[in-house]
């Protein structure tokens, strides 16, 4: 038998139950695939629970000796002091706050394993392993682990979180961003969606699973992806990005992130992204294409009942929109069936990856000036933008925009935008 | 026949202590943790004394009993999913089938053991009397062997293949594969 298989190893850290995450997929496939394997596999663990357990099967252990503890009695005492209040702490600790939420904006609620879901959430609230959930959009909850790596989840999303011998997060839908500390070793932090699996040591990356796709981009550092469908992995590195689906017909595949251009125009005469929001009107002899208001969760009360919100929005998860500026200037060609009031926001990623806040202006209707055409520009300077969050008060110069989402509250409103641009300032 | 509750528990115990040793190696070799393993272990005993009201004498006890056990298995992989990779449903499966399959053999093989463990270098014995004492703490026989854990379950896995191909060459001899 030979003893440099690596096969042999996994197995070793099996059945001693330290194998990581990964270790424990690459048996997996490795179990899979060869019978011999798993035919050994078997006999190595019968050997192991027969030693074990099997009554008269060893002799009686070597006694330890008793130089061991032999002038040592006031540290085995003390140490039994320490086994003593580990394990009273392990009983009568019930369940330990395993993040902080940070921020938060709009609809978020939090559910503990078995729990009722809560809301309005404060923030500092210390939350215990369960279920966070963002709803609208425009919607944002950052999660501090107590190691300082921090999670946000963006728009529509919700996430199971925990952390026992390793923090690991079940991201069933939505976005998230996260800046995650060095992790211990052979620890890594877990993020589980219905398509994939990745495994952080320590990075900026942002990873979003939206309609039966999962999103990997990197900013810093390295990031294992598995696609859950076939176990292929790929390691996704600074700059680039990976996508996992449940097809397996294509092997994973690794693309640059596109820089964030300074200058990004958007028209709305080719159907949009699945993930944007709006109902798309295709051009017409007397209007170009557009995206019509659609309901969205704007907030939660606490009877759960919902504000709505009634908006357009365009969105890339890997923050490939555009880079801004201090002064560059966000354009919008849009017009409301009535004169109501906009909200304007765009969420921004930092230029290293990272949620960089939620930035807004609020527009009244005498704002709204239509043209002879019923259309009308709204110029958006970044300085006009104020920020939505207190530990995001400015926007960092390069922030990536992953979000452009305009809102009103009036039913009926009939918002269409038809173009959206960032440019940068006009040379003086 | 109609058995009164003695004679079934009786029968029970009987039937559950010939295949219990099967039973926990399958159980074992999905559930990596021997403290979850013995979790899983102790809540199919109670289905199974549960249930055994519902087994047919004529059937087979070892497939029922490992039908149970799977269901075990795949009930405590559901629960550490969200925070653990476990093996997927397929491959606990194969597993569960070859487990059943091969129990005979494993259950020759643990016999096997008495003569490969004499077999052993008086060292290697030595060690694994005590590694595998009630209570005993690697890190703890590492320390006192002067030695790193990590050493000591090198060691230790190396033996369990030795064992492992000592139990093969015995049984090869008795006519197994």
């Amino acid at each position: 038998m030979s003893s440099g298989d690596p096969r042999h190893d996994w197995m070793r850290q099996y059945a001693q139950g330290t194998a990581s995450a990964e270790t424990t997929l690459r048996l997996e496939q490795a179990l899979r695939g060869d019978a011999a394997f798993r035919k050994l596999f078997l006999e190595y663990l019968n050997v192991d629970l027969a030693l074990a357990g099997t009554p008269g099967l060893l002799n009686s252990p070597v006694t330890i000796p008793a130089r061991w503890f032999q002038g040592s009695r006031p540290l085995a005492l003390a140490a039994a002091i320490v086994i003593i209040i580990g394990l009273a702490a392990v009983w009568w600790w019930p369940e330990r706050a395993i993040v902080t939420l940070a921020q938060s904006s709009g609809a978020v609620s939090w559910c503990a394993e078995g729990g009722e879901w809560k809301r309005a959430l404060p923030p500092g609230a210390q939350l215990r392993a369960g279920t966070l959930s963002v709803e609208g959009g425009q919607n944002s909850a950052q999660l501090v682990f107590r190691d300082g790596s921090t999670v946000t989840l963006t728009g529509e999303s919700e996430a199971v979180f925990s952390e026992r011998s390793q923090k690991v997060l079940v991201l069933r839908s939505g976005a998230l961003t996260a800046d995650v500390r060095p992790q211990p070793s052979g620890h890594p932090l877990l993020v589980r969606t219905p398509t994939a699996q990745i495994e952080v040591v320590g990075t900026h990356f942002s990873l979003a699973h939206q309609h039966g796709q999962t999103t990997l981009a990197v900013l810093e550092g390295k990031v294992r992806l598995f696609r859950l469908a076939d176990r292929s992995s790929v390691d996704v590195e600074t700059g680039q990005k990976s996508t996992a689906t449940l097809d397996v017909a294509a092997p994973l595949e690794i693309r640059q992130l596109n820089p964030a251009p300074a200058r990004w125009r958007q028209t709305f005469d080719q159907a949009p992204a699945p993930i944007w929001q709006g109902e798309w009107l295709p051009p017409d002899a007397a209007n170009p294409g557009r995206l019509r208001n659609v309901l969205d969760v704007s907030q939660r009360r606490e009877d759960s009942t919902v504000v709505p919100a009634y908006v357009v929005a365009v969105r890339d998860n890997s923050g490939e929109l555009a880079a801004v500026q201090p002064d560059s200037q966000l354009r919008l060609r849009l017009r409301t069936a009535k004169p109501v009031n906009l909200v304007v926001l765009l969420g921004l990623h930092h230029p290293t990856g990272g949620f960089a806040g939620n930035f807004q202006a609020d527009f009244r209707p005498q704002d709204i000036r239509s043209d002879a055409t019923g259309w009308c520009e709204l110029q958006i300077p970044m300085t006009k933008l104020r920020a939505g969050m207190k530990d995001h008060p400015t926007i960092p110069p390069g922030a990536r925009v992953f979000l452009v989402y305009v809102a009103c509250y009036f039913p009926g409103a009939g918002l269409e935008i038809s173009e959206m641009s960032i440019n940068p300032p006009a040379a003086p | 026949m109609v058995l009164n509750d003695d004679s079934r528990h009786e029968l029970f115990l009987r039937l559950f202590t010939a295949h219990e040793p099967a039973l926990r190696n399958f159980v074992r070799s999905l559930v990596p943790m021997v403290a979850d393993a013995n979790d899983v272990m102790q809540e199919a005993a109670v289905v199974l004394w549960q249930k055994f009201g519902e087994y047919e004498s004529s059937e087979d006890f070892r497939r029922w009993a490992f039908g149970v056990a799977r269901f075990k298995v795949l009930a405590w992989q559901r629960d550490r999913m969200r925070d653990r990779h476990v093996f997927g449903a397929d491959l606990t499966e194969l597993l569960a089938t070859e487990a059943e399959i091969q129990a005979g053999r494993l259950e020759r093989q643990r016999e096997a053991l008495r003569t490969c463990l004499e077999k052993l270098l008086p060292e290697q014995r030595q060690l694994v009397d005590a590694a595998y004492a009630p209570a005993t703490r690697i890190d703890e026989l590492a320390r006192g062997a002067g030695q790193t854990a990590m050493a000591i379950y090198k060691r230790l896995h190396r033996i369990r293949l030795a064992l492992v191909d000592c139990s093969r060459a015995l049984m090869l001899k008795e006519g197994w594969s």
